[in-house]
């Protein structure tokens, strides 16, 4: 057998941009298409004979995912999830403007809702604004970084600065931009505004390292919200999920504290507090992976999540808590509890 | 295991001869078998592709790691010679699309496949008349990761039947990288997790020594798993005696299985 000349060297992410039909000429479409010039692109029917298609490899599609440019059909809005703070809004929408995230993140619950690793972005994000119209009679929460990380792939797509100018004309739209990225430079020049929230989700440098694939670290992501609240944005810092690795209260507490040497703590929004937790149908489809050692955990299964034993998840809130309350008051510390 | 399928005796010879294979089955559909490497001819069309290619992998069943190629010739606008790496790959109804993750030297094309040769000239890039049909029957044993579509020019759309010994001329450049390529996909797909012989033989011993249940196993085994995904190494199993005593083989059972999940 020859000797592989080539073994094993990854085309580089989105080498190929599969491009719906539908989608081809849509003025979004030809903007990120000229910002990959290298790309080779080829026009497919409808995103799902790729994006779903039979018996794909997820884990293995990974290692170079590609993009989908598709054109999305109603419905626009989805009801927030139950395993996802609503932050006191009556409605609570999400809009999936894009699918799948590229970073690649061992406890990310879109490994298992997935079978394909590509993302896809809906290019008529006019429809998905048009569909938001309707629904602000009344304050709304609208998560645009849901089942993705937006900001992440702000350079290629602008999805952010898109929302962002879209929630200037509409007083009642609330918008969460949920992020790992250090990518704030990306919408720097956009003035802050009361209806945008920057949540960024912060782990332990170690928790990075091992399980946060293909994400900045821990010190750029604060770089990042510094300088967003330097400019008057509004920031969430989401410690969530907080994931029981040996030795938890060392890690996150020590983050913590490095979180706030760098971060004035008076300027924050709020702060997220929540451990690991995942639908057991998505656990299962993460197990059958075998990729990372947090599907083998021993959680305990309730009304269909997987979640930490109770005593262990009270323990790592209970702790935390004590320590972020060093920092802020607790009219700002939100606590998502399973149990 | 590279699992290869051809249409024809000719497409297939320079590989039989290459890598030294031998016939091992002979009807329905001809298999070559080697180091490594079983070739199946699954004659022309869509019937025979889709029979032919379930044939082989049915009888031979790919794993995980292994990855299935369709290697033949093609009538494509681009010159007579060129090796193609398909991308896509359509029929009348629907397109399938292989994976693109490995660097190669092929040039990539969307391959058309047709019950009837494309004559003097094709909306397609390229055409022929199995590949379609060669990766819908193997979707049903391995993923769109596991295969791909290689093929080599020989006409711009003639109806002119090839002699074997200008389908073998125009391959035999070709079956090192297409080959190669087989085997960097190979390389790089995500390697399933199994236990080794001795660890099965201490789990087996575990099992029996403090009776465990198949709850209990499947939980041992979870933890078993997150070890070495952890550690990238199998740990040791302490060994017990076996004991009927309700509450010793609890306590035994719930010490194992705390030195995996801390």
């Amino acid at each position: 057998m020859p000797t592989p000349s080539f073994s094993s060297n990854f085309l580089p992410s989105f080498s190929h941009i599969y491009v719906e039909t539908k989608a081809l000429n849509h003025p979004k479409t030809v903007e990120i298409l000229a910002r990959f010039k290298q790309s080779t692109i080829i026009e497919i029917l409808h995103y799902k004979d790729l994006f779903n298609q039979k018996n794909s490899h997820f884990r293995a599609q990974k290692q170079s995912p590609k993009l989908i440019l598709a054109f999305k059909e109603a419905p626009f809005l989805y009801e927030g999830s139950t395993y996802a703070d609503g932050f006191g809004f009556e409605r609570f929408f999400y809009t999936p403007t894009m699918l799948n995230c590229l970073y690649d993140c061992d406890y990310c619950y879109l490994q298992g809702l997935y079978q394909s690793a590509h993302m896809v972005v809906y290019v008529n994000r006019e429809d998905f604004m048009h569909a938001t119209v309707a629904h602000l009679d009344k304050p709304t929460l609208v998560c645009t970084s849901y089942d993705t990380d937006l900001l992440a792939v702000e350079n290629l797509i602008g999805e952010n600065r898109d929302w962002i100018l879209f929630a200037q004309k509409h007083p009642h739209l609330h918008i969460e931009i949920r992020t790992k990225s250090a990518n704030f430079a990306s919408i720097r020049d956009l003035p802050a505004s009361p209806q945008v929230v920057l949540a960024w989700t912060l782990s332990p440098q170690s928790v990075i390292d091992a399980y946060e694939h293909k994400t900045p670290a821990l010190a750029k992501r604060l770089a990042s919200i510094k300088e967003a609240l330097s400019l008057g944005w509004q920031v969430r810092l989401c410690l969530d999920p907080v994931i029981d690795i040996f030795d938890a209260h060392h890690h996150y507490g020590a983050m913590i504290e490095e979180i706030f040497s760098v971060v004035d703590a008076s300027k924050v929004f709020e702060v997220t507090l929540g451990t690991f937790r995942l639908s057991s149908a998505h656990l299962r489809s993460i197990k059958k992976m075998q990729h990372t050692p947090l599907a083998f955990y021993p959680y305990e299964v309730r009304n269909h999540m997987a979640l930490y034993p109770s005593h262990v998840e009270t323990n790592l809130i209970e702790g935390l808590s004590r320590v972020l309350l060093q920092h802020i008051d607790a009219s700002r510390l939100r606590v998502w509890r399973n149990s | 295991m590279l699992y290869i399928t051809t249409a024809l005796l000719a497409e297939a010879k320079p590989i039989v001869d290459t890598y030294k294979l031998k016939l091992i089955v002979q009807a329905p559909f001809a298999i070559y078998r080697g180091e490594n490497l079983t070739l199946v001819i699954t004659g022309m069309g869509s019937a025979k592709a889709l029979m032919g290619t379930t044939f082989m992998l049915t009888r031979f069943t790919p794993a995980l790691s292994d990855v299935v190629i369709n290697f033949g010739i093609v009538g494509s606008t681009y010159p007579i010679g060129t090796p193609l790496l398909a991308h896509s790959l359509g029929c009348d109804t629907h397109t399938y699309y292989p994976d693109m993750r490995v660097v190669h030297p092929f040039v990539e094309t969307a391959l058309f496949t047709s019950n009837v040769p494309h004559v003097g000239t094709s909306i397609h890039e390229s055409v022929d008349m199995e590949a379609f049909y060669v990766m819908q029957a193997a979707l049903y044993f391995v993923t769109s990761s596991q295969i791909a579509i290689i093929k080599v020019v020989s006409d711009n759309f003639s109806d002119a039947i090839p002699s074997k010994e200008y389908v073998g001329a125009l391959l035999k450049p070709h079956i090192q990288d297409a080959l190669a390529y087989a085997q960097a996909l190979e390389a790089s797909l995500p390697q399933p997790l199994m236990f080794s012989a001795t660890l099965h033989a201490q789990i087996q011993q575990l099992t029996t020594a403090l009776m465990l249940t198949k709850a209990q196993q499947d939980t041992l085994n979870d933890a078993l798993k997150g070890y070495i995904l952890q550690h990238g190494k199998e740990p040791l199993l302490p060994m017990h005696c076996s004991t009927t005593h309700k509450k010793e083989q609890k306590d035994a059972y719930a010490k194992l299985l705390k030195q995996f999940f801390t």
